[in-house]
């Protein structure tokens, strides 16, 4: 435990010093930014009060940003160790190689919710002047599900890295992980509807499938009683399980989602040449 | 006492060898040198000794610990400096040490204090606080070994520790490295340089091919190759062949010629300068022009020569080191 906190702490120390973290951090910043005031903007535009159109700008920025940033991340996180030798001095350590992979997830998971705290920090100091206390939950699942979210896509970056040859194919490998879970599978859906009749069940696995989809709908649980905002998904979850049912559903999936790829990385680690 | 001891160590990648029953024996206290060109198995050798492979036949036990079954107490008395300088360029010089430090589980008031001696022994201090991607070749190199020593290993394995760095680096590391053998670490040193062997190593394995095909000190080495090597080299690219015909059987021994650089060599035992008058006597009875003519310590060249029948030309490296599986004939 003790190294593997060491190593999150190595890495930790390293994201946050490099450029790429840095630059992220800013441009994610410089987003919810101007999502937030453009939003506002178009609230007082319709002499309307409270956080709505930001927050729902900022979900939509929230479940697509922070996972491709936690997909890049982890991608270039064992791989890119691989490549300068660092792993291997790592490994012949004693520590075991999950606990690798545990302490270098550690440690991007504080680099990137780092990143999302900068940039829903400075959307927040927008949003406080116009929020109502019953604007804080909501806002609070938005950040929630962002977190994780986020986490989910570094997960799956970690286990994409364990595999991959170099740091170019696993980001390679994460930038088509992500095009597929923020594009391909809603394309993919709405392509075989038409053909295919989804039932309870397909609508159910539509989005335990995808943990961007299912981020979505956990960010927008608290602020759609009726299920309009969720979608078709978000709708049958909503109806079939109940908030709290939904809730804890979608959170198991994103948990699941995080947990398995680091798993698998570990048992990969353990069995390949670093 | 052995610290090492291997034994029929075998490890295949696919279709590819890289060791084909390796036996080793390390006595405690002295610098063992791993000595063959690339492809030889040599880091493979280190891998499977750091536990970072397992061999796939075989037996290996350092300090005591077995490679497999015991590799993570075995991990607590290592030290590794791989042939890429293992550091983060992000953080500073103190903080990598400090870094291996907890890595070994050493407390952090403790991982900092022998940071700092780390840093004050390779004359590291100045710069301990700057980010280690400002360090030169060398540092970086230093950087690396240092942090190998943190843990205060008893065996401490470098593989090809001056790879890459300029003649004045490469002294200052080898000083380096004979100030830890003074203290009593086992050390393990791979390399391509027979000087290198020769000048650190007490007893050297020549590795070839995943097999160990010759081991003792660096004399008794150079003795099988004949002692000093004459080196020509003529003006006239297309009398090579002539000048070889005229020379090559002066030693008693054979030669060779390169080639590529057109350098014909022949190992002259204690004879040398007698030899050397007598080239030149016979390349000028010939009227060949010579380029150049010298007496020089044999290589790691001529020591394969003298072993193998072949140069130790670099092949192309399979991955981790490793060669293509010999076809029977």
């Amino acid at each position: 435990m003790k190294a593997a906190l060491a190593v999150a702490g190595w890495e930790l120390r390293g994201a946050v010093r490099s450029r790429f973290v840095l630059g992220a951090a800013l441009t994610f910043g410089a987003m919810c930014l101007g999502v937030t005031l453009l939003g506002l903007d178009a609230l007082r535009g319709l002499g309307l009060a409270g956080v709505g159109p930001a927050a729902a700008g900022l979900v939509n920025l929230g479940v697509l940003v922070p996972p491709l940033l936690g997909l890049l991340l982890g991608a270039a996180s064992l791989a890119g160790a691989r490549e300068r030798g660092l792993l291997a001095m790592v490994a012949a350590h004693p520590i075991s190689r999950g606990a690798i992979v545990a302490g270098t997830f550690l440690g991007l998971a504080g680099a990137l919710w780092t990143t999302v705290a900068l940039g829903f920090g400075l959307a927040s100091l927008v949003l406080a002047g116009v929020a109502r206390v019953r604007d804080l939950a909501p806002l609070g699942a938005l950040v929630g599900s962002t977190l994780a979210v986020g986490t989910a896509g570094l997960g799956v970056g970690v286990g994409i890295s364990a595999f991959a040859r170099g740091r170019s194919q696993a980001a390679a490998v994460a930038l088509a992980a992500w095009f597929v879970l923020a594009l391909g599978m809603d394309l993919a859906l709405a392509g075989l509807a038409p053909a295919v009749r989804l039932g309870p069940e397909g609508l159910l696995v539509a989005v335990l499938l995808n943990p961007l989809e299912a981020g979505r709908i956990l960010a927008l649980l608290p602020t759609s009683a009726g299920g309009t905002a969720l979608g078709p998904f978000g709708a049958f979850l909503l109806d079939r399980f109940g908030p709290a049912g939904a809730g804890a559903l979608l959170v198991g999936a994103i948990v699941a989602w995080t947990a398995a790829p680091l798993a698998i990385a570990g048992r990969a680690l353990a069995r390949r040449v670093v | 006492m052995s610290v090492i001891e291997v034994e029929g160590l075998r490890k295949s990648f696919g279709e590819v060898v890289a060791l084909d029953g390796v036996d080793l024996e390390v006595a405690e206290g002295t610098v063992f040198g791993l000595l063959g060109p690339n492809g030889a198995g040599k880091t493979t050798t280190v891998r499977i000794l750091t536990t970072l492979l397992h061999p796939d036949a075989g037996l290996a036990r350092v300090a005591g610990y077995d490679v497999v079954r015991e590799a993570e107490a075995l991990r607590h008395v290592i030290g590794l400096a791989g042939q890429a300088a293992a550091i983060d360029p992000n953080l500073t010089g103190r903080e990598n040490l400090e870094m291996v430090g907890r890595l070994y589980h050493l407390s952090p008031t403790e991982a900092r204090r022998r940071a700092g001696e780390v840093l004050e022994r390779f004359d590291l201090a100045e710069a301990a606080d700057r980010p280690a991607r400002t360090y030169s070749g060398g540092m970086r190199r230093r950087l690396d070994l240092g942090a190998s020593l943190v843990g205060r290993p008893r065996v401490l394995f470098l593989d090809e520790p001056t790879t890459g760095l300029d003649p004045r680096s490469r002294l200052e590391l080898w000083d380096v490295i004979r100030e830890l053998v003074r203290e009593g670490t086992t050390l393990l040193l791979t390399t391509q340089y027979l000087e290198e062997a020769d000048r650190l190593a007490d007893v050297i394995a020549v590795v070839d091919r995943g097999r160990v095909i010759a081991r003792g000190t660096a004399d008794e080495l150079k003795a099988r190759v004949g002692g000093e090597v004459l080196a020509v080299r003529v003006s006239d690219r297309s009398r090579v062949p002539e000048a070889a015909g005229a020379i090559l059987g002066l030693g008693p021994g054979g030669g060779k010629v390169d080639n590529n650089t057109g350098e014909i060599t022949i190992p002259v035992g204690g004879d040398g300068t007698r030899l050397l008058v007598e080239a030149v006597r016979r390349l000028d009875a010939e009227g060949i022009e010579l380029a150049d003519i010298s007496l020089r310590r044999p290589t790691l060249d001529d020591v394969f020569l003298a072993l193998t029948g072949h140069a130790a030309e670099e092949a192309p490296t399979p991955p981790n080191g490793t060669r293509r599986r010999r076809r029977s004939p």
